[in-house]
């Protein structure tokens, strides 16, 4: 029998950009979510190259809502920061942006940040674009290894970066910062695209894999569980199989759900809780 | 030559280095170009701004100007509510932007109501954005720019919908006319308006000669398009828009990340249909 924990299944803020904080923790709670990965976009809290705003309160509102952040993402792309950013001043400010999400990471009480590898120009010589990535995420990892923090690193669909889009290139990027507190995630949706298994993956990383964003690709929208094309019972299995005990977040990006997220959300929770023990 | 009022946009090529965007433009003869002031070709945050020598130093090398620029709105909204965190830095991002337009010569800086939230009561949200856009016309008067206020997306376009309010032109008029400054004026979007339905002579009819800069792509309920990849009839808006009088510029931007891949060949492909059009129109 394929079987979940009910504190594995994360739930994220990502697909409520156009709501408040409060909205989402609400909705949070009565889908039945116990931990969150804390998206710091839009409106629900401010973090930037320069710094981040109080978390007293949004520590409270937490306790208010019984949830518990659990890792962050600090957006990428969207903004005016990504991992490998061409330009030299502006990489020193991504730096400090993304040195930041991991600072919020630790005042929270989270164990980790999601990290990427950014992306080059088109028209740039791979191994500058790679060389760039590389060395930042190292420097991350420094930051990271002084606040107790761990960098999860995901791949992206090939349309979204020209750096780390796949396996192949995740393990040698993996292998090359070689940083203890650098450690490896799958997005389901790249590596769906990219044609991989979750096999594939735990053979690669073994348990270097700590975190998942856990959705159900058809492959390449990050759909709610149901609505995709992802056998759910045989993904289970096989973390089953390999005593994956990490989180799988459920980082709902398509557009399509941002209208009603709470509705996307009991949707979701429909199908994982099929599979949750007890 | 109407072909001389179009204008080139950066938005496309945010793939590319700026050089590389402004090389393809004195190819294919644009001399004037809508800026999307977002990284990776500037940097600009509530405190400061990067790079703005080497764009400046790379148009002027080749002979091209910024005519309007267009921050990205990133998580910054006008219709953020007072005195929380997102309002301040919204304010002082875009008076960096006011800034970054003056230094580069720009009559104007276009900005949204997008970022409002949902869950927000809509009459508050119209309230913000009218106290927001009074500082920053302020602010734009000052240093001799105006503000642009356009729409953008609504429930029309689920999925690239990023505001409840500020996506008509009622909301527009509204607040321009709340705001009531000469350095806040509005443009207008063809892809944008005719999704939410509302036709260019009802925006003439209301804003006349406010329109100070028009936003000329094609569209459809998924978002835009290069003319002649959409659902909107090009002639027929360009003779509504010259029968009205408008004697601006048409920008080419095309927002969104639809011709990342090949920004070159889409820009191509849009100044060969627009240039057909147009000469049909002198």
């Amino acid at each position: 029998m394929a079987t979940i924990k009910r504190n594995q299944i994360v739930a994220m803020n990502q697909h409520y950009r156009r709501f408040s904080l409060d909205y989402f923790l609400e909705c949070q709670q009565k889908v039945g979510f116990e931990n969150i990965e804390l998206w710091c976009g839009s409106s629900h809290f401010w973090l930037d190259s320069k710094g981040f705003e109080p978390v007293a309160p949004l520590k409270k509102k937490l306790k208010k809502y019984g949830l518990k952040v659990v890792s962050v993402t600090t957006p990428s792309c969207a903004y005016q920061y990504q991992y490998a950013s061409q330009e030299r001043e502006i990489l020193n400010e991504s730096f400090k942006y993304f040195s930041n999400g991991i600072k919020l990471a630790s005042e929270l009480g989270a164990d980790r940040v999601v990290v990427n590898s950014g992306w080059g120009y088109n028209n740039e010589n791979q191994s500058e674009m790679w060389k760039r990535s590389r060395d930042n995420l190292f420097n991350l990892a420094e930051i990271a290894k002084k606040n107790n923090i761990v960098c999860v690193m995901e791949s992206m669909r090939a349309d979204e970066t020209n750096i780390v889009n796949d396996i192949n290139s995740a393990k040698k990027m993996f292998d090359e910062v070689k940083h203890e507190n650098l450690k490896v995630m799958v997005d389901s949706i790249a590596s769906g695209a990219a044609g991989e298994t979750l096999d594939n993956w735990f053979d690669t990383f073994g348990e270097n894999l700590i975190h998942m964003h856990f959705l159900d690709g058809d492959p390449y929208l990050h759909n709610v569980w149901g609505d995709g094309n992802t056998p759910l019972e045989r993904q289970l299995q096989i973390m089953n199989k390999r005593n994956f005990n990490g989180y799988l977040v459920q980082e709902v990006a398509d557009e399509k759900y941002f209208s009603n997220p709470y509705e996307a959300d009991i949707k979701n929770m429909r199908v994982l809780s099929r599979f949750i023990e007890g | 030559m109407l072909v001389n009022k179009l204008i080139g946009s950066n938005s496309q090529y945010l793939r590319l280095p700026f050089d590389e965007f402004i090389k393809i433009q004195n190819e294919n003869k644009v001399t004037k170009i809508d800026f999307v002031a977002a990284s990776p070709h500037i940097y600009i945050d509530s405190e400061k701004c990067l790079r703005v020598n080497d764009v400046q130093n790379s148009m002027n090398m080749n002979g091209i100007s910024v005519y309007s620029l267009t921050p990205l709105p990133y998580r910054f909204s006008i219709c953020a509510n007072g005195g929380t965190i997102q309002h301040k830095k919204t304010i002082d991002y875009y008076k960096q932007c006011i800034l970054v337009g003056k230094e580069l010569g720009s009559k104007y800086i276009c900005v949204t109501g997008s970022g409002a939230n949902y869950d927000e009561n809509p009459e508050y949200l119209i309230d913000n954005a009218i106290e927001s856009l009074s500082i920053l016309a302020e602010y734009a008067k000052n240093n001799d720019i105006t503000v642009l206020l356009g729409t953008v997306f609504g429930d029309d376009c689920i999925i690239n919908a990023s505001t409840p309010v500020l996506v008509s032109a009622a909301d527009v008029k509204k607040v321009t006319e709340c705001v009531d400054s000469k350095n806040l004026k509005v443009y207008m979007d063809t892809e944008v308006i005719s999704v939410c339905g509302e036709s260019i002579r009802e925006w003439f009819e209301l804003f006349g000669k406010d329109i100070r800069l028009i936003r000329f792509t094609d569209g459809n309920y998924n978002g835009y398009r290069v003319w002649g990849k959409g659902c909107l009839p090009c002639r027929k808006y360009v003779d509504t828009i010259q029968q009205n009088g408008y004697d601006g510029y048409y920008s080419m931007q095309i927002p969104g990340e639809k011709y990342f891949e090949n920004p070159v060949e889409a820009d191509k492909e849009n100044l060969k249909y627009l240039y057909e059009i147009f000469e049909q129109v002198n």
